[in-house]
């Protein structure tokens, strides 16, 4: 028992020394057309966020994203907003981006593969990486206010002034 | 002997350790850890891990489960997914738990829904190559999927005692032109069914045939999918008789969107025709006795908003996969750089009238319609909703404002013509909902957090023997639901919300005399009769950004719990505590 709880003990601390996400990770987009994570890596950090058409926190989230898009996209941030939308309210996502204005590139996962695979566990999801696929930053849920503490995680990926 | 064991373990997990640390291999994980327990003795134990690891070309998952019990489904100690996944360039294969979605769920939906403790998922293989032109795909695999059932023996509204075991394989193959793209699929599934009485088991076989074509631009997109499914069930040949009695039928299901862009505004249209099975009224939920029909693993667009209000919630319409019909048209966009519309409007009904002959043997009538009926005998399903979500105060106040009216012919109970009269009853659920939601910001730390909803609530039978007349489901003829949330969050720590959940009645059948009130009710009881009143407290304190711990006191009232166009009935959990700890490493 005690040997088991050590072998596990071991492998939770592998845990502490790496979290990165893997540039092979694919990505479909709202066109059925798939991308591979590296697309965006290659230009620099990378906010990936999970929300849904039914998850009030996420949209309230979402209009702080479309900021930063807009402030940061020539310092090399691109945000990529997945969602896990069943097909239940698949057809909605469109209209709520183009209502909102979000210019940011969205994707599909309907059946949480790409939340599962980076750990997704309660709705908002956020997972900030460098270039190099390290996890710098990981947010669960959205509490309003949560946006500066975003803010200040993203300048420092991109190496801006707090 | 066993000092050998041990050093061989031992190296082994040296072996394994080094490799970790050495060899790339990248190995990140969550955990989730909840127990509740209450006055009804609504106990759980839930406890998971999900393990996520790369190395090179290689992806690997596993996740281990100790339930005793969960609070939906069976309990489970043990190792209860893995998949290894090999991806080179175009190519990728796995092997193991597989999910995929095919067709718009027409052909197949897998998804691992604990929520409702609905698994659809595949243990076997998949092969697949794509590229941005052509796609192919390949999967064969196994599948045990439990459902809930009162037509066997171990009825409980919280453990499935129905167990299906699906083999399948399929295969598609699709190709990108411009805009365009084009896809045809193939699934074959041989479906074993338990059969109580023969202590044997129904075998069926279905074949599904279907094509989607898509087409994506800035102004217009359309989504298409067609699906023919054929399906056998084999009869067992006695001795001495010599007869081919095999069931075979044929249904099909064909979904289509489309919306329009012009600027920020969109219009959208939804269309469904489910047709896989023509179940009578009396059989139309029973899928132990009526085997056939549209398959659990293909979890179809229900073609109705989804609501993320509790009270809307309760009441979401019940797809009927085997026989529906339906449109949705939804409006939405900006009405100023401050307010965003929407406006949604659903309508569904079954494809024929169900009547009663005068055997009192259910008979189909009428032919299969392509729009949804209001005629009460064919099920209708119809709501409408108007929502607005807007900022005020200098941005500082966001606000969400619905009105939904909700009107939904459930079960059809008779439905008798004779030369001068119509008999009929059914089951009815009409309502009006006004869900809002408010969040005020106080400064950059603190907010205050408004979810107020109301609800009149008209459920019940409505007959007609000589004059047409209402038996409500409750001891009042209207049900008046409230739900309050107010909450207080400070960011990025923590957030606290006092919710009361309460009604004027109840339905007669899961009135709870013995109810006990908690600390909460009991306080606010000096302020109204809390006889009808579900109150608890929610915190959730962000440890840092890898751990999260979530706490529970008080009561919360059952009902229907949807998802994927599944309900569950989900028990009340009466004056207890929750506690829920999410890590991730």
């Amino acid at each position: 028992m005690i040997k088991k709880f050590f072998f596990i003990f071991y492998l939770f601390l592998t845990f502490l020394i790496s979290q990165n996400v893997s540039p092979n990770l694919t990505l479909k987009k709202m066109n059925g057309k798939s991308v591979k994570l590296s697309e965006y890596l290659n230009k620099g950090p990378v906010l990936i966020n999970f929300w849904a058409t039914w998850c009030s926190p996420c949209k309230k989230e979402m209009v702080f994203l479309d900021q930063f898009e807009r402030r940061y996209k020539d310092n090399g941030l691109s945000i990529l907003s997945i969602s896990i939308d069943s097909q239940k309210s698949l057809a909605h996502v469109r209209s709520y981006i183009r209502a909102n204005n979000y210019t940011y590139d969205v994707f599909l996962d309907p059946n949480r593969q790409v939340f599962k695979k980076l750990n997704g566990n309660l709705m908002p999801t956020n997972v900030l990486i460098d270039k190099d696929g390290k996890v710098l930053w990981r947010h669960y849920g959205y509490i309003p206010g949560d946006e500066k503490n975003m803010d200040l995680e993203l300048r420092s990926a991109l190496k801006l002034n707090p | 002997m066993i000092s050998n064991l041990i050093y061989f373990r031992r190296l082994i997990t040296t072996l394994l350790l080094y490799n970790v640390l050495n060899a790339q291999i990248n190995i990140t994980g969550t955990s989730s850890i909840g127990y509740g327990t209450s006055q009804n003795n609504f106990t759980f134990n839930d406890n998971r891990i999900d393990l996520n690891a790369d190395w090179n070309n290689w992806a690997g998952w596993l996740q281990l489960e100790h339930s005793q019990p969960p609070q939906l489904g069976r309990s489970f100690s043990g190792l209860r997914k893995i998949r290894v996944d090999y991806s080179k360039e175009s190519f990728t294969i796995k092997l193991g738990d597989i999910y995929e979605f095919w067709g718009n769920g027409l052909a197949l939906n897998m998804v691992d829904d604990q929520s409702i403790d609905l698994d659809t998922g595949i243990r076997g293989g998949l092969i697949n190559w794509s590229d941005n032109v052509y796609s192919f795909e390949v999967l064969a695999g196994m599948q045990d999927i439990w459902r809930i059932s009162n037509q066997v023996i171990g009825f409980n509204d919280r453990v499935p005692n129905y167990e299906i075991e699906n083999t399948i394989y399929g295969l598609r193959a699709g190709r990108f032109i411009g805009p365009w793209s084009i896809g045809s699929h193939y699934l074959n599934v041989y479906e074993k069914h338990p059969d109580a009485i023969l202590k044997s088991h129904r075998s069926i076989t279905h074949k599904l045939l279907g094509i989607n074509i898509n087409y994506f631009s800035d102004k217009f997109d359309l989504s298409m999918d067609y699906i023919k499914k054929t399906w056998i069930e084999k009869i067992k040949k006695y001795e001495n008789i010599n007869n081919n009695n095999d069931i075979i039928k044929d249904g099909h299901g064909f979904y289509a969107n489309s919306s329009f862009y012009l600027g920020q505004w969109s219009i959208g249209l939804s269309y469904k025709n489910y047709l896989f099975e023509k179940f009578s009224p009396q059989n139309r939920w029973d899928f132990v006795n009526n085997v056939g029909g549209a398959l659990t693993l293909q979890q179809m667009p229900t073609v109705f908003k989804q609501h993320s209000s509790l009270l809307l919630g309760k009441i979401t319409h019940l797809i009927d996969y085997n026989d529906e019909l339906g449109y949705n048209f939804r409006l939405e966009g900006p009405l100023t750089d401050k307010i965003i519309a929407s406006l949604n409007y659903s309508r569904s009904s079954r494809h024929n009238e169900w009547a009663l002959d005068n055997e009192w043997v259910w008979q189909a009538k009428s032919d299969n319609a392509l729009l949804p009926s209001k005629d009460k005998m064919y099920n209708p399903f119809e709501e409408f909703f108007i929502e607005l979500n807007g900022y005020a105060i200098s941005d500082k106040l966001n606000y969400v404002i619905g009105v939904s009216s909700t009107y939904d012919v459930v079960d059809l109970y008779t439905n008798q013509y004779s030369n001068e009269f119509h008999f009929f009853s059914y089951e009815l659920v009409d309502a009006m909902t006004i869900p809002t939601h408010f969040t005020y910001l106080i400064d950059n730390q603190y907010s205050i957090d408004i979810t107020f909803e109301y609800q009149e609530l008209k459920r019940g039978v409505e007959s007609r023997n000589v004059s047409t007349i209402f038996n409500s489901n409750f001891t009042k003829d209207k049900q008046l639901n409230r739900f309050i949330s107010i909450g207080l969050g400070s960011s990025p720590k923590w957030s606290i919300a006092l919710n009361l959940d309460y009604s004027n009645t109840d339905e007669r059948v899961i009135i709870d005399q013995s109810r006990e009130k908690n600390l909460i009710e009991e306080k606010l009881d000096s302020i109204w009769d809390t006889s009808f009143t579900w109150a608890s407290i929610d915190m959730i304190y962000n440890v840092n950004q890898n751990h999260q711990l979530s706490l529970s006191y008080g009561s919360q009232r059952g009902g229907v719990l949807c998802s994927n166009g599944v309900c569950r009935y989900i028990q009340p959990f009466e004056n207890g505590f929750k506690i829920g700890l999410v890590s991730t490493f």
